[in-house]
């Protein structure tokens, strides 16, 4: 059985609230910090209300990234053709840069250092998701967005994703919960 | 603070419903605009029930379907190098090589004669006899139309009628052999062959002068030939050279002909010995298209400007604008606040190597170059005002 408070119109609709809907406790726009955070994760915290904590599964959360830059290095190469000199480009990690690795588990950001311009980009796009690391109760949910590159480590010769904090500008986001009241 | 609200319970589990949650006041499907709004923004308007802050509101936008722009480019690199021979043939055509226009040349036999003329005419004096001279000057043409010459007035073949018959024609196809040194090209070099047709007739029964000599040069041009090197050979320029006097006529006179365009007379270079590239790779890369409205847009106003792309220009690097990264660009286009809607943006985005500028740059496509349709919620919370 489900208990819960009914609320009708006058038209004869209904809506239950009981404990179990998800409700929006937070949702907005915002800027995005340009450095990793104590604990070396990355991202926004949004508190969750009141000072419990929540299990994971009564949380939800989305984020979409609305505003990124974008700096790298471009070496164009000159091509003579049949038609005349055309001009292709390649990307490489833009070393003033400061990219990072991220660990999967514990979300923590580790400087990668050996970005040059010898490493080529192949793709490059924006990623943003809850930041949940390995807790499985929180007091807040911590937005994570930043530039995501696919590119080619030259010196250690394999493929790498790595990420960069400084190019989101902003982000609208919602989270979500149940059992809110604890 | 004390939290006040409405608290609904089911054994140990609750949920509050207190003024500062979140709730859903519109969600659903919209399709986007094809142009910009009046105010040089972008998106559609969602009405909210009554005027908010825009601390109170939450957006998410999400693309269902996309479309996108840009011009592709593929190059060959890296090739390495195979010989060839090769016969060239004047066509009953023209073209235009390197800003050059000539009569074109191809590597096919033609079939349609076509012949040029120098003449006495109307000194018809010049009757008695008639040298016709033919020679060739064989520059590398380049991309820029500046020239390499490779020979200066070679291959020249002179014929002549004689005094003892009029009228008389002396005229077949004569080849004449000339060595060509070997030469670097890079694969937009063409061939310019510069003809010269000269005509020196002779008077020896009426009074004045005892000759005349009239003249006239044909520019000939190859297409660009996608070849890096003419090795060197021995070439066979063959041309069909044709001299005639005639004082049977009124007005007599004498003239010199070149001729061309068929396999039975023709300008013909053969033994043409040459590398061309070949197992090449190929790049292709995706450029904006100059044919296309990309906007930049503000981040603070939300105003979208123009943003040209460079029309790849052979030749001019600044033209060539590549594309870096493509995705939907969907959010909340905040304005000012508080506001009574909200506003819904959704573009394609592009990373652009803005090679003018020396920069990359973030610019965006709209309508039937961007996102056709998304599905978007809108929050708000203290929905009932304070």
């Amino acid at each position: 059985m489900m208990y819960g408070a009914r609320v009708w119109d006058s038209e004869g609709n209904s809506v239950v609230f009981t404990p179990g809907i998800l409700q929006v406790v937070s949702s907005g726009g915002l800027s995005m910090p340009s450095s990793l955070n104590m604990d070396d994760t990355y991202g926004s915290q949004i508190d969750l209300p009141g000072t419990d904590s929540y299990p994971g599964e009564d949380i939800g959360a989305m984020i979409d990234v609305r505003q990124y830059s974008l700096s790298l290095s471009v070496q164009a190469k000159a091509i003579d053709e049949p038609g005349g000199t055309s001009y292709h480009f390649m990307r490489f990690a833009y070393s003033p840069a400061v990219y990072y690795t991220r660990d999967l588990v514990t979300g923590e950001m580790a400087e990668w250092m050996e970005a040059s311009n010898e490493d080529t980009v192949y793709n490059q796009f924006p990623v943003a998701f809850w930041e949940k690391s390995d807790a499985e109760s929180f007091t807040a949910v911590q937005l994570f967005a930043v530039m995501a590159y696919l590119l080619y480590d030259k010196s250690a010769a394999e493929y790498k994703t790595v990420y960069r904090i400084d190019c989101i500008d902003s982000i609208d986001y919602a989270i979500y919960l149940r059992n809110y009241g604890g | 603070m004390t939290l006040r609200g409405f608290r609904v319970s089911e054994g140990s589990k609750h949920g509050l419903l207190v003024p500062s949650i979140g709730q859903i006041i519109s969600a659903g499907s919209v399709s986007m605009p094809s142009s910009l709004n009046g105010d040089g923004t972008y998106g559609v308007d969602i009405d909210l029930p009554a005027s908010y802050p825009t601390s109170d509101i939450g957006v998410i936008v999400q693309a269902r379907d996309f479309s996108w722009c840009r011009k592709i480019n593929v190059a060959g690199v890296n090739p390495s190098a195979e010989s060839g021979n090769a016969s060239l043939y004047a066509q009953n055509a023209t073209r235009v090589t390197n800003g050059v226009t000539g009569v074109e040349v191809t590597q096919a036999q033609g079939s349609s004669e076509v012949s040029v003329e120098v003449n006495t005419a109307p000194d018809q004096i010049y009757i008695s006899y008639a040298f016709v001279t033919t020679q060739v000057t064989i520059d590398v043409l380049h991309a820029d139309g500046s020239v390499t010459n490779l020979g200066t007035a070679v291959a020249t073949q002179t014929i002549n009628t004689s005094a003892s018959r009029n009228p008389e024609t002396v005229e077949g196809q004569y080849a004449v052999n000339w060595s060509c040194p070997e030469t670097t090209l890079v694969i937009t070099d063409a061939l310019k062959f510069t003809w010269s047709l000269s005509l020196t007739a002779y008077n020896l029964f009426f009074s004045g002068p005892g000759s005349k000599t009239v003249s006239s040069t044909i520019t000939f041009v190859t297409p660009r030939l996608g070849w890096t090197k003419l090795n060197a050979a021995t070439w066979s320029i063959s041309r069909w050279q044709h001299a005639r006097h005639d004082g049977n006529t009124s007005p007599g006179y004498s003239y010199g002909r070149l001729y061309w365009g068929s396999s039975s007379k023709e300008v013909k270079i053969s033994g043409v010995n040459y590398e061309a590239p070949v197992n090449q790779d190929y790049w292709g890369q995706f450029f904006a298209d100059s044919g296309k409205n990309y906007y930049i847009k503000n981040p603070t106003t939300g105003v979208m400007t123009l943003w040209t792309p460079g029309n790849m220009t052979y030749g001019s690097q600044a033209t060539w604008d590549p594309i870096l990264n493509i995705s939907p660009l969907c959010g909340w286009d905040k304005g000012n606040s508080p506001t009574d809607k909200v506003r819904l943006f959704a573009s394609i985005g592009y990373g652009i190597y803005d090679s003018s500028e020396s920069e990359a740059i973030v610019a965006h496509t709209i309508g039937s170059y961007g996102i056709s349709e998304v599905d978007y919620a809108v929050f708000l919370k203290n929905y009932g005002g304070e």
